[in-house]
Formats: structure tokens, sequence, C-alpha cells
């Protein structure tokens, strides 16, 4: 063999070697399947393909999920990392009417957050220029106010739904659901006589008169 | 190891709470007029009760026997700012002359009465009205010592200005307290000699603490957890920065500050002020994540970043750019863009900050009005290309643009040579109108932009009170120097 071709030999040879150092080199995406090195480099080599996970709802049904959005839930993120999730993940304390809920809601936040901050601040800062005669504005993300708004919407259910929200909230610790329906609910108290309370949630008064008369003498202050 | 050993006891409270969600039993209900909320366990009945006014919440336990024990054994979120006596109250309203004193003193005497009745832990402590007379210190003394035995985790306390020394008084073993994640002191008098155990605390905020350089040194090197700091005093004359856990540090108005030296602070994140270098030195060693700066004056004392080095003096402008900060990504300055020397400082300071992407401009204007002198008029055709600009910078918003020679030539300089810019908002303070915008605009050659995605906002600049205007003290704020906008 002449040296012409042995150095062609070579040079294809160690190509190939930088080609295949270069794939080994790619961090290991983490919501591939980690029993399968070689398959999940391929893959996050190759597209965007999600991995889905589903949940089992109290009354059976099924539901498949992005891991991304099942990762809101920090209950179902630490079943993820300690690897209990293989055959879909059982939600016993959860029906399904309200892990629909859940879901869209952690659908909602996780898409919102995924837009970039200045696409963000961008489409903000147009529409509140709007009247001032601002240049034409851009309609793609999800501004913070919008997303205020449809949390609003979100959590205009009656009472029943409601609590079985902050519930599965608590259940699923998803902190940011917690937050939100608590709040509601204390938006529900706020400025309103106790009687008023009683009335917005049907709570049944079952003080004696004497009774009631001590409960106000101890914290007097706060009946002032 | 410590994460995890975090991890690990967060999985256990949320466990316990749902095991007792799960006993509470919502089963068996039935729609209709139901009453749903009682049959919340009282660790989510507490989380409620905690986003109630604490007057509010301690009256939800007369709603029913379920109710009656819940406030008084939730973790205890206590501010005085709702405590107050609607009869006291009407009595001022109605003309009745009845002393000041009388309603302090009643506030005085329900907080004693609450940190004494209540069960729970107490997770805030508030005091932002109530005053300590004289001779009700040894009161107050015990109320700290219950924070400490029920692990308080937050506590904020606000004296007025015209306390005496003695008045601002607070005693020594509030710093022992271990429990402690956020602190706030305005115009209370740090104990020099206290024993810092503050291991935990996470967010410190001191405004008139007369703390001195020691005592800051002491708290830098106790506070080991340390992420947010904010400090507002007069007393200090040097800030020497070493903290592995800071990623927060504000300086405002420290008018006696000669040196603000960032030695070591791997973590360190935002750096913020309101007029930083103006009259101290800044200094910075290492700041490895720094990413946001500001509000810079460029009217610069002296700036050190890395091995570069910004001076103005009266005769020359000393730049030596040896080293460049990829980090910054958000810079906030106040210049006045018809004075050469302030123009170039601000050119100089770009060239620092090759990765930068947002950039805030607030133009401040000679007191005597004169117009900018003949080095401006040009400068931004005549200078070489600018990393920043030509490559990263996306978002820039100019404040208080009065359509001046040297605000025109820059913002004619960003949109012609900023390839990725998406946004560059104009705040106008006096000329606004829609005459006067669409001269602008045309003054500006928007058609030349070298970015397509290009957009320019006029909006009328809302004039706020200086301490709104201040960069946020937070981590969760994408831009702290987004004040008063949408």
């Amino acid at each position: 063999m002449n040296s012409l071709s042995l150095r062609i030999f070579l040079f294809f040879f160690v190509s190939s070697l930088s080609r295949v150092w270069s794939l080994q080199a790619t961090p290991r995406l983490r919501s591939i399947d980690r029993s399968d090195p070689i398959r999940s480099m391929a893959s996050a080599a190759a597209t965007t393909t999600k991995k889905m996970i589903t949940l089992k709802s109290s009354d059976g049904e099924e539901f498949e999920v992005e891991e991304a959005v099942a990762m809101e839930s920090q209950t179902i993120r630490h079943m993820i990392e300690d690897d209990c999730a293989e055959n879909g993940i059982p939600l016993p304390n959860v029906t399904s009417k309200i892990l629909s809920k859940v879901i869209e809601y952690c659908k909602k936040h996780v898409d919102a957050a995924a837009k970039p901050s200045d696409e963000a601040g961008a489409a903000a800062a147009a529409a509140a220029a709007a009247a001032a005669g601002g240049g034409g504005g851009k309609a793609s993300a999800v501004p913070e106010d919008d997303l205020k708004a449809w949390d609003a919407e979100f959590v205009k259910v009656d009472q029943t739904t409601l609590f079985d929200l902050i519930l599965a909230a608590n259940y699923l610790n998803i902190k940011g659901l917690l937050d939100l329906t608590c709040q509601t609910v204390a938006d529900m108290i706020k400025g309103k006589t106790p009687e008023e309370i009683r009335k917005t949630f049907n709570i049944k008064n079952d003080f004696t008169p004497e009774e009631e008369e001590e409960i106000r003498r101890e914290n007097q202050w706060a009946f002032e | 190891m410590e994460e995890k050993h975090a991890t690990k006891k967060s999985r256990t409270d949320h466990g316990s709470c749902v095991t007792a969600a799960a006993a509470s039993g919502l089963t068996g209900r039935r729609k209709g007029h139901v009453d749903v909320i009682s049959g919340l366990p009282d660790c989510l009945l507490g989380i409620i009760l905690s986003l109630l006014p604490t007057k509010e919440a301690a009256r939800t336990s007369l709603l029913s026997s379920r109710w009656r024990r819940v406030w008084n054994t939730s973790p205890l979120y206590l501010s005085d700012d709702c405590i107050w006596s609607k009869k006291i109250f009407a009595r001022r309203i109605f003309g009745r002359v009845t002393p000041w004193s009388r309603d302090k003193r009643w506030r005085f005497h329900t907080i004693s009465h609450i940190l004494g009745s209540h069960r729970g832990s107490v997770q805030r402590f508030s005091l932002i009205h109530t005053r300590f007379l004289d001779h009700d210190l040894s009161v107050a003394e015990g109320w700290f010592c219950i924070l400490a035995q029920k692990h308080v985790q937050e506590i904020e306390l606000r004296f007025p200005n015209d306390y005496s020394p003695a008045q601002r008084w607070i005693p020594a073993f509030l710093f022992a307290c271990e429990s402690l994640k956020k602190l706030s002191l305005h115009n209370c008098l740090f104990p020099a000699e206290a024993s810092l155990n503050l291991i935990n605390l996470l967010e410190l905020d001191l405004h008139e603490t007369e703390v001195k350089d020691k005592g800051l040194r002491k708290i830098l090197s106790c506070c080991t957890a340390l992420q947010l700091l904010s400090i507002e005093d007069r007393s200090l004359h040097r800030i020497h920065l070493r903290s592995r856990s800071l990623r927060v540090l504000r300086v405002i108005d420290c008018f006696d500050l000669k040196e603000l030296f960032i030695e070591d602070a791997p973590n360190l994140q935002r750096l913020l002020g309101s007029s930083l270098a103006r009259k101290e030195c800044v200094k910075i060693v290492s700041a490895p994540k720094l990413e946001m700066l500001g509000i810079l004056t460029m009217k610069i004392r002296r700036i050190e970043v890395g091995t570069s080095v910004f001076e103005t003096s009266k005769e020359r402008t000393d730049v030596s750019l040896s080293t460049l900060e990829h980090s910054v990504k958000i810079l906030s300055v106040v210049v006045n863009l018809g004075a050469h020397e302030e123009v170039k400082m601000l050119a100089y300071l770009l060239r620092c900050f090759p990765c930068l992407e947002k950039l805030h401009i607030q133009c401040s204007h000679n007191i005597d009005g004169n117009s900018a002198n003949n080095g401006v008029l040009d400068y931004w055709e005549q200078i070489d290309s600018i990393d920043c600009v030509d490559h990263h910078l996306k978002i820039v918003k100019i404040t208080m643009y009065d359509g001046l020679v040297g605000e025109l030539n820059l913002a004619k300089y960003l949109i012609a040579k900023a390839r990725v810019l998406t946004t560059l908002r104009i705040e106008c303070e006096s000329k606004f109108g829609k005459r006067w915008t669409s001269k602008q605009r045309s003054l500006l050659r928007f058609q030349d932009r070298a970015s397509l995605d290009a957009q320019i906002t006029f909006v009328k600049y809302k004039t706020l009170f200086w301490r709104d205007s201040l960069p946020k003290f937070d981590l969760s704020s994408a831009d702290p120097f987004d004040i008063g906008t949408c």
C-alpha cells in the first residue's frame, strides 16, 4: 500500500473515531429511560420525542401526560426519581374529574414557563404601549397578566371542586396550584363577619350562647 | 448531603399533611348544602388562615367547634398592621380627644396577649406600628424570648426615625435564634456584642441599624446560608464581601461608604444599588456568576471589574480593558448623554460586558440645560463595533428621554447596529404626543434598522416615589430593574 492511500485510510479512521467520541460526550437527557444508554443517546441526539407518563385516577381512568407536565407535581417527581413510575402512577386519592383539571393547570403553566422571558417582555411592552401609538404588537408569548387571568378563570368553580383541588394539590405537592386555590378561599373569607362566613361555606354553628361568649372573651381583641 | 436531608424533611412534612387529609375523610358527601371546608385537615386550614390578616384569622375560632382551635394551633402570622381597635379608632374619628398613646398601649397589650395564649409555632412576626414606651422594654424582651422558643422564621421590626438610641434597642439573643430565615430591621440598633447564630438565615434587610463595618463582617461570616442582603446604612465605610452563599446584594444610600469590595462571591448573581460608584469605589475581584448589575452612574469615581479599571478624573478617563465579564446579562445605568466623558464611559463599559442582553438607560440632564458638547455629536457614528451590541443585545429601555441630540444619537446607533434587538422601549418624560413621537420615529430612521424583528415603543414615563424605583430585592423577578412597568 503506498503512503497516500495509507494516509487517506488513516484520515477516515481518525475522523470516524472522533465522531464516536463526540457521541459519547453528548449529555444524557434526564427524561430518557436510564436503562438503555445507547438508544437514549441516539434519541437525544435525534428528535425531541417526549416521554409520556401514565397517571391512573381513583376511578380507574388513565391519563397520559408529558413527563415535564407530570413533574410539576413533586410527589410524582420523586416517584420518577425513585424509579417507581414504570407501569404508570396510581393516584388513589384523586378522581378523574379533578385529575383532568390538575393536568390542565400543569400543562398551562409548563407551556407558559417555556416561552423565553424577553419575548414575553416584548409582547407585554407592545401591549402596554398599544394605546400610546407603539409599533405593532407581536402576538406570541404568554405575558404574566394573561397567565394570572387564566388562573382566575380556572378557579371559578363550585366549592366542592375547589376543595377537592386543594386536597389534590396538597397530595400531589404542586405549590403553584395550592397557593392559587388557598388564596381563592382566603379571598372568600376576607372581610366577612363570622356569620357571613358560615353562610358562604354552610358551616353549622354548634356553639351554645355561653360558649360563644367565652370565645369572644378569650380573643376579645379580634372581635372589637 | 444537606440538600438531600432538606428534601427528605420536606417530604416527611408533606407526607404527614397528606395522611391527615386522607384520614379526615371527605367520603360519602352529597351535593347541596354541605360544609366542605370544615373537612379539610388542620394543616391546610392553617395555610388558608396564614393568608388572612391576623385579626380575621383569629375570628374564625367563632365559626364552629371544629374551627375553635384551628387558628390557635396553626403557625402564627402576627402583623401589627391589622391589630387595631374599632372602638378606639372610632373615638378618634368622631372628634373625641383620645391620646394616641391609648391606641399604642392597647396594641401593645394585645400583642402580649396573643403571644402568651397562642399554642402553635410562630411563622412571622412583624411590628410596624407598635412603639415600645420606655418602661415596656422588659415586656418586649419577653416577647422575643417567646419568639425564640417558638422557632420564629421571619421577623420584621420597623421603629420610627425619631426614636432615641435607648428606644432603638433590640435584645441580643434575637441574633441567636437559629430558626430565623428572614430578618428585616429598620431603625433598630444592631447590638455590636451579640453572638450571632443565624445559621439558617436566608434574607437580611438592614436599614439604618448602625451595623458598622465590623458588625457587617461578623454577619457575613456567621450567616453561612445567607442569600439575599440589602443594606442601607450611614455608618458603613467599607463593605468587604466574602460569602459563598450570597446571591443578591443591594446597597442603597450608604452615604459614607468609601469602598464596595466584592472579593469572593462565587454565587453572587445580582449586584444592585441606587447609584453605585458615584461616591464609592466599586471593586469586583471574583463574582463569576454575576448576571445583573446596576444602577451604575456614569460619573464614575472608580470601578474595577477583574483587572479592568474605569476611572473618570478631571483630566482624563482611565480605562484599561483586560478582562471581560461574560456572565453579565442585564445592566442598568444613569448617564448624561450630552456629556462626552460619560458617553465614552458608557461605551467602554459596554465593551466590558460582551454578552449583555438587556440594557436600561436612564438619561440624566444637565441642570444648566446646555446642549451636548461637540465631542458627542458624532461619537456613536465613529466608534468601533461593540460586541454586545452586535451579537447579544435584545432589549433596551431608555427612560427620561427628551429627544436631545445625545439621546437621539444613541438610539440611532442602537437601531442601526444591534442585530438581534427585539425591543427598544423609550419612556418620555416631558415631551410626549403623537406628533412628537412620529417625528422621533422618522429621526431614528427605523427603516434602516439592523434587526428586522426590532420594535420601538414610546411610552409616557410615570414618575415614581424614589423608594419605589429602587431595584427589586428578590430572587424571583426576572429583571430587578423593571419597575413601574406592566
